[in-house]
């Protein structure tokens, strides 16, 4: 048989198989007709949930979290939510202290190896490619959150690296009348909340309104701090430790989301006032406060059923986010520091013995009060061709500008305290390095093109090939292509198998390419993206109706992984000098015991190889799991306990501190809905033995960070 | 949902039919049987999808059946528009306002999976019980709007409303 004839009959009996299986779905279709309602009754449905029904088939290893199960689960901030996900961790990031979202042993300083979405939209802002400092969402407004574990440059673009956070708000449907909630707990936390939806002049109306604060746990001491230790050098008695961490926190949110058919249109604002938890420089600093502050808003418009084959799509949005430290000491009133020729702080030896030191008092502390404006636009088209058969097309091109805006005030450094010697005694005037060349970043922007193509290809029945690669050209680095291909074969009733390749990159973001007179790290504008190339086997099993289980394997490479080295005179460059690769597994479940209980849980395991300094890559859990049991133990009212352990987290090489030591937390929570019709009740008890866990500082602590201690609080909404 | 569909654009088996709505599919074809409605002028019995279709494709062979002696059709709208003479409405996306307007239009069953739709004033809610589709009857509703239900379709479900425990 020739090669012509051989494809024929592959064509042939695709064709055939296709047939088949459109046929299989009437027949299937009519024997459902054909039941009685008691017959019906006795079904079970695919997931014992009910939901995410299309998880499992997706082309990429995917969880999804809805609003009922956080609300089951009793978080109350998306950080809870996550820490939930298989192979996810949330940590802290040093010098904002914000949290970082480790995912399978990746984890960078600013959590700019997960992009996070916000319903479809770029989130994260340029300067150090995460979400505006100092910003963290309640859950209130949150519809679901849908995890995506693993690469998803393909389609997503810069960062998609680790994996993709793609948060979904609550529409008009979804609230579907009112909601007006509070809650108080311990740490003087209290939150409240309304939301409405409904119509009005044709459209679906979604509006949200949340406040939160909270004086944050007390008992998360730091006992002794970078001062500490140059107190001790010169007798000194500068430092706040021991002292609380400065978690406070207050925040605003307001959403609002317009929908109609061809239409949906959203605008969200977030403000938040923080305090500077450890401190800039890990030194506590009792008075800074940093002041968030960002708006969004999309458009998108479909063509929806306009043509036949195809689907246009037009999305335009825009992001300003808005940063700024208020009274900030960087090091304590009275802190004594030598100062180096740059006005700098130096904690190096000198190597030269010409060069000028000089021991300087800050009588006031060492202040900097710095501000950045960020604004995104973007506008996106695409349009999906469904005139094959067996083929569903994508085309999407993009232009996206990043632009920042930098200004900043400050007693030391380049500008200040540079030139002539310093004074030996410097007090809390400050001068203001906006738009000079002493700022700690200039201005700048970039523009971003883009363009993808994928086809998701149902090349026999249970068998789909999705392949697509994305186009970015950075008007800063340059180009690159990142192509993905996804194999789904379902291969019977109770099995799902995939085999997933991808290709990602992070783009070096403004702060590692730009940082300029900072004492201790330096941009370098010839950084190339980061890449990571990703394989997954991944297998979902449903051995029978009430049971789901999951479990996947992978195996990552990274080059070109940025990161500090040291650049001589104590500070340290950007560099792509990193190569790391890893491998490790997840497996998850969910079980539906019996009408009334319900377990899930899961646990990932993962070993990450430095292959530059052939070390495991440190701070990362080497293994984690979850389980959680809700039971529903009169109708409408759920109680769910779930634990959370992590494990086999090394320190990095010659940190002589105390290793971190594993942990777990278990949560309780109860909950009531929809009592008397309108009023739902909850109480939840987070950490409830009080576990005082500790999360990877810098070196510059001598103990790493504590983590919140046990909390509590009681919640109440009606809705009519 | 455009958001959503967005990103599972990826995952275009969103849609692809499932276990759950061909069961709720069935459910919908056999309260024709089991449930009796006031004689109409209309040549068509109009099963109508309010809002969002979760059925998708798989509901459409329905239309070579038959309810009440006529031939079933589908009609699927965005907005609810009376003079589409629905005999039975599921609303895929019923916001309570549609809900009660409805209530008030006598002669047309109305059915949702939408949480609390029968004890907020809807006929029949679908709920997931133990991975299993059950029903809920708002007993007195179906009552009030000139609708008989068989007995035999009363044994297996959840009467809730005025005259349940709900």
């Amino acid at each position: 048989m020739c090669w012509k004839e051989q494809q024929f009959l592959i064509t042939i009996s695709l064709v055939l198989g296709l047939s088949s299986i459109a046929n299989a779905a009437v027949d299937d279709m009519e024997d459902f007709y054909s039941m009685s309602p008691g017959e019906l009754a006795e079904l079970s449905v695919t997931i014992a949930t009910g939901t995410a029904k299309p998880v499992f088939r997706s082309a990429a290893v995917t969880s999804v979290v809805t609003a009922a199960q956080i609300k089951a689960m009793g978080a109350t901030e998306l950080h809870e939510v996550l820490e939930t996900i298989p192979g996810l961790h949330v940590s802290i990031q040093p010098v904002t202290y914000d949290y970082i979202y480790t995912m399978r042993g990746i984890r960078n300083g600013t959590n700019s190896q997960v992009l996070v979405l916000l319903d479809g939209n770029r989130f994260s802002v340029p300067f150090q490619g995460r979400s505006l400092t100092g910003l963290e969402l309640p859950v209130e407004n949150i519809k679901q959150v849908e995890v995506i574990r693993g690469p998803g440059s393909a389609m997503y673009g810069a960062d998609a690296f680790a994996g993709v956070i793609n948060i979904i708000t609550k529409k008009a449907e979804d609230i579907d009348g009112i909601i007006i909630g509070g809650r108080i707990g311990n740490f003087d936390t209290q939150s409240v909340w309304g939301q409405h939806g409904g119509q009005w002049a044709g459209w679906d109306v979604a509006a949200s309104l949340q406040y939160h604060h909270t004086n944050g746990d007390d008992k998360r001491i730091i006992n002794a701090d970078s001062q500490s230790q140059i107190d001790t050098l010169f007798a000194t008695n500068a430092s706040n430790a021991p002292g609380a961490m400065q978690t406070q926190f207050e925040s605003w949110n307001v959403h609002l989301n317009l929908q109609r058919k061809h239409w949906d249109i959203g605008f969200w604002a977030f403000n938040a006032e923080s305090g500077a938890r450890v401190g800039v420089a890990a030194a506590l600093d009792l008075q800074g406060r940093g002041d968030a502050e960002q708006y969004m808003g999309s458009i998108r418009f479909s063509t929806e059923d306009w043509f036949e084959d195809w689907e246009f799509l037009a999305h335009a949005s825009y992001l300003y986010a808005d940063f700024q430290t208020n009274q900030f000491q960087v090091f304590p009133t009275n802190a004594k520091l030598f100062i180096d020729q740059n006005g700098n702080p130096n904690f190096t030896p000198p190597k030269d013995p010409g060069e000028r030191r000089k021991l300087v008092s800050f009588a006031q502390g060492v202040k900097d009060k710095l501000g950045r404006t960020q604004q995104v636009p973007s506008f996106e088209i695409s349009g999906i061709y469904k005139g094959l058969t067996n083929h569903r097309l994508r085309f999407q091109t993009g232009y996206r500008y990043e632009e920042i805006k930098t200004r900043e005030i400050k007693n030391f450094g380049p500008g200040v305290l540079s030139g002539n010697p310093p004074p030996a005694i410097v007090y809390g005037a400050m001068t203001d390095v906006t738009g000079s060349e002493f700022v700690y970043l200039p201005d700048t922007s970039r523009s971003i093109w883009s363009l993808a193509v994928q086809d998701e290809w149902q090349i026999a029945q249970g068998w789909q090939l999705t392949t697509g690669v994305r186009f970015d050209h950075y008007s800063d680095f340059g180009a690159t292509v990142n192509p993905r291909i996804a194999l789904v074969w379902d291969v019977n009733e109770q099995l799902t198998s995939k085999l997933l390749y991808g290709r990602a990159f992070r783009a070096p973001n403004f702060s590692e390419q730009g940082n300029i007179n900072n004492p201790v790290l330096l941009g370098n504008p010839n950084l190339d993206p980061e890449i990571i190339n990703t394989i997954e086997l991944a297998f979902d099993y449903r051995p029978f109706q009430s049971l789901r289980t999951g479990v996947n394997v992978y195996y990552y490479a990274i080059e070109d992984l940025i990161e500090p080295v040291p650049s001589g005179s104590g500070s340290f460059m950007a560099q792509n000098i990193g190569d790391l690769e890893g491998y490790g597994l997840e497996f998850e479940w969910n079980w539906q015991l019996h009408e009334r209980f319900f377990i899930s849980g899961n646990y990932a395991w993962q070993h990450a190889h430095d292959k530059v300094t052939d070390l495991d890559v440190a701070s990362v859990p080497e293994q984690q799991l979850y389980v959680a049991a809700l039971w529903e133990f009169m109708p409408g009212w759920t109680l769910q306990s779930q634990l959370k352990w992590i494990g086999e987290r090394s320190n990095m090489l010659g940190d002589k501190r105390k290793n971190l030591e594993d942990y777990e937390t278990v949560d309780i929570t109860l909950r009531g809905e929809k009592i008397m019709g309108h009023l739902n009740l909850a109480a939840s008890v987070r950490n409830v033995f009080n576990k005082h866990a500790r999360e990877p500082a810098v070196p510059a602590l001598p103990d790493h960070i504590p983590t919140q201690g046990r909390s509590f609080y009681v919640e109440a909404s009606v809705y009519f | 949902m455009i958001a959503l569909a967005f990103l599972l654009s990826s995952h275009s088996l969103l849609a692809e039919a499932t276990v759950e709505y061909k069961i709720k599919a069935a459910y919908l074809y056999n309260f024709t049987k089991f449930i009796t409605w006031p004689d109409s002028q209309s040549e068509t019995f109009n099963l109508c999808i309010l809002g969002k279709d979760p059925f998708g494709a798989l509901i459409d062979s329905i239309e070579t059946r038959e309810a009440l002696g006529l031939p079933i059709k589908l009609v699927r709208m965005r907005r609810y528009d009376a003079s589409k003479q629905c005999h039975l409405l599921f609303l895929g996306s019923a916001t309570r306002k549609d809900t009660r307007e409805l209530i008030a239009s006598s002669g047309i069953l109305t059915v949702s999976e939408k949480q609390h739709f029968a004890e907020y004033g809807g006929m029949i809610g679908f709920i997931i019980k133990g991975g299993k589709v059950k029903l809920q009857i708002n007993l007195a509703k179906l009552k009030d709007s000139g609708l008989e239900i068989s007995a035999k379709l009363l044994e297996i479900v959840e009467i809730v409303g005025e005259n349940g425990d709900g």
